[in-house]
């Protein structure tokens, strides 16, 4: 516990640090609270707003949990597919590379179109842009196994569903996971450029409302709250990696780690 | 004595782009039961290939191999393996790495986990058994496979390059063990290696093997007294070996020894 505390100690610091230096410069500097709010005018606005917050915070949560959980499902599901048949492998590759390609918040305004405003829109467009990684992690990790571990299997005679549920399901694991990682932090931006677009509620709405009424206190808190979702949301990625793979001895797998 | 493993005129071909490769020229060996065989020769030479081929891993192009009288196609039963890398599973602790061969082919653990016990115990890892395989040294990880190569009582134990990858030191100890686990339980051993020294010490019978494309050189019969010591080394018979061993290598057959 102790070493956790002081391995908290130097992160916090810096934090702490760059908090204080943006207060500094607003102190010293003296711009107009609407060019750049001190910390201080921030946190007193992120009070002030008080409940009005509620109903924009679960907005925002709906749309990223919805999109990420349709993402880490069709995505793994897809993955499987991918590894299971060359057919489909050889038929879809060429479509994934090229989706994939294509910028898919490009799509956003689309989406709009088809969906309508409301959660429909921001969940499909935070699924969009977390889909992939989940798939194309997902699959490389099922298809990347030690060839000795597949001939250790053959001379042992393994049948193939074991060799698939007991040597390439688990050894994906990591990657699936460090997919999961990237899909969580993208699913947030997917959510809240959703709500930029067209939407009447959720904290990217709100950005946009306190642009339009110089109330960059306001877009600011909104900011730091979205960012303490995403954060909420990783970290629970990371607590469920651990519990999936407590063999991992907490590296997440994959070496090196963040 | 008669032989348990029969090679006959076994012979690998790949066809690449740049035409027909030959990685094993035609090879003939026979093994007889609780022998120990090296075949020691620099890489590209086939061995590998060779092995492969005998564990039914790898079909050849022309002639056959036979483990007592029968024909080898598929991954024969009774042969274990041992390879370079530990390939354990890192999800499973050691005893459940042991334990795999029996779990891939569905036989109740409970009549193999006193079995691996013992075997855990004889490569001298006993109170490891719950551990993880990111815990251990190579060498310990290397044990592992040794005693999980074990555990069906094979009458054939296939071992490429086992040591390969372990420091000098840890190295010769493994020798030493594997001699004292040969000694224990008697089984018919084709080791593979790249290190003359090892070949000798270790041997009944050693098979030197040409640069690619690879063949049998010569067999060369090691009749030092067992059990052998890390100073059989110094005797003047295992120095004469290695010489004689060394310039087989290297000298194109029929011209002068360099």
């Amino acid at each position: 516990m102790r070493e956790r505390l002081r391995g908290a100690l130097a992160p916090t610091i810096a934090f702490a640090a760059v908090l204080a230096l943006w207060q500094a410069s607003v102190w010293i500097l003296r711009p107009p609270p609407f060019i750049l709010p001190g910390v201080d005018r921030v946190i007193a606005r992120l009070i002030a707003f008080g409940p009005g917050w509620v109903t924009h915070i679960v907005a925002t949560i709906e749309g990223i949990v919805l999109g990420f959980v349709a993402a880490v499902v069709l995505g793994s599901l897809g993955a499987v597919l991918i590894v299971a048949s060359d057919t489909i492998r050889r038929a879809i590759t060429p479509l994934l590379v090229t989706i994939q390609i294509v910028p898919k918040i490009a799509f956003a305004p689309l989406i709009l179109v088809w969906f309508g405003i409301g959660l429909t829109s921001r969940a499909t467009i935070a699924f969009l842009i977390a889909f992939f990684p989940v798939l194309v992690n997902t699959a490389v990790g099922l298809v990347q196994v030690e060839p000795d571990l597949l001939d250790l299997a053959r001379s042992i005679r393994a049948p193939r569903a074991w060799v698939f549920f007991r040597i390439r399901f688990p050894s994906s694991l990591p990657y699936f996971f460090a997919g999961l990682r990237v899909a969580s932090t993208l699913a947030v931006i997917g959510a809240v450029i959703g709500e930029f677009v067209g939407s009447d509620v959720g904290l990217g709405y709100l950005i946009v409302i306190a642009n339009n009424q110089i109330d960059t206190a306001l877009g600011l808190a909104a900011i730091f709250l979205i960012s303490l979702i995403g954060l909420l949301l990783y970290g629970a990625v990371v607590l469920l990696e651990r519990l999936c793979m407590p063999w991992a001895g907490g590296t997440g797998g994959l070496e090196p780690s963040l | 004595m008669a032989a348990l493993i029969e090679i006959r005129d076994v012979e690998k071909r790949y066809t690449t782009r740049a035409g027909s490769q030959v990685a094993l020229r035609p090879t003939s060996l026979e093994i007889a039961a609780e022998e120990f065989v090296s075949i020691v020769g620099p890489s590209g030479c086939g061995k590998t290939t060779l092995m492969k081929i005998v564990a039914g891993l790898l079909p050849c192009t022309r002639g056959e191999v036979r483990i007592d009288g029968v024909p080898v196609q598929e991954p024969p039963d009774g042969v274990g393996m041992v390879f370079q890398a530990p390939t354990l599973l890192r999800w499973r602790t050691v005893l459940d790495n042991v334990l795999l061969p029996a779990d891939a082919q569905r036989r109740p653990r409970a009549r193999y986990e006193a079995a691996a016990r013992d075997l855990i115990r004889l490569v001298g890892l006993e109170g490891f058994a719950n551990h993880y395989p990111r815990e251990l040294s190579g060498g310990m990880q290397q044990r592992v496979a040794i005693s999980r190569a074990l555990l069906l009582e094979p009458r054939l134990l296939l071992m490429d390059e086992p040591f390969g990858a372990l420091d000098a030191m840890t190295r010769e100890e493994m020798n030493l063990e594997l001699q004292r686990i040969w000694n224990e339980q008697p089984k018919t051993v084709l080791f593979i290696t790249h290190s003359i020294d090892e070949a000798v010490f270790l041997s009944d019978r050693v098979v030197v093997m040409t640069p690619r494309p690879g063949g049998v050189r010569a067999i060369i019969d090691v009749e030092l007294p067992r059990p052998r010591t890390l100073h059989v080394r110094e005797h003047p018979r295992f120095i004469e070996h290695v010489g004689r061993i060394r310039d087989l290598i290297w000298s194109k057959p029929g011209g002068a020894i360099p």
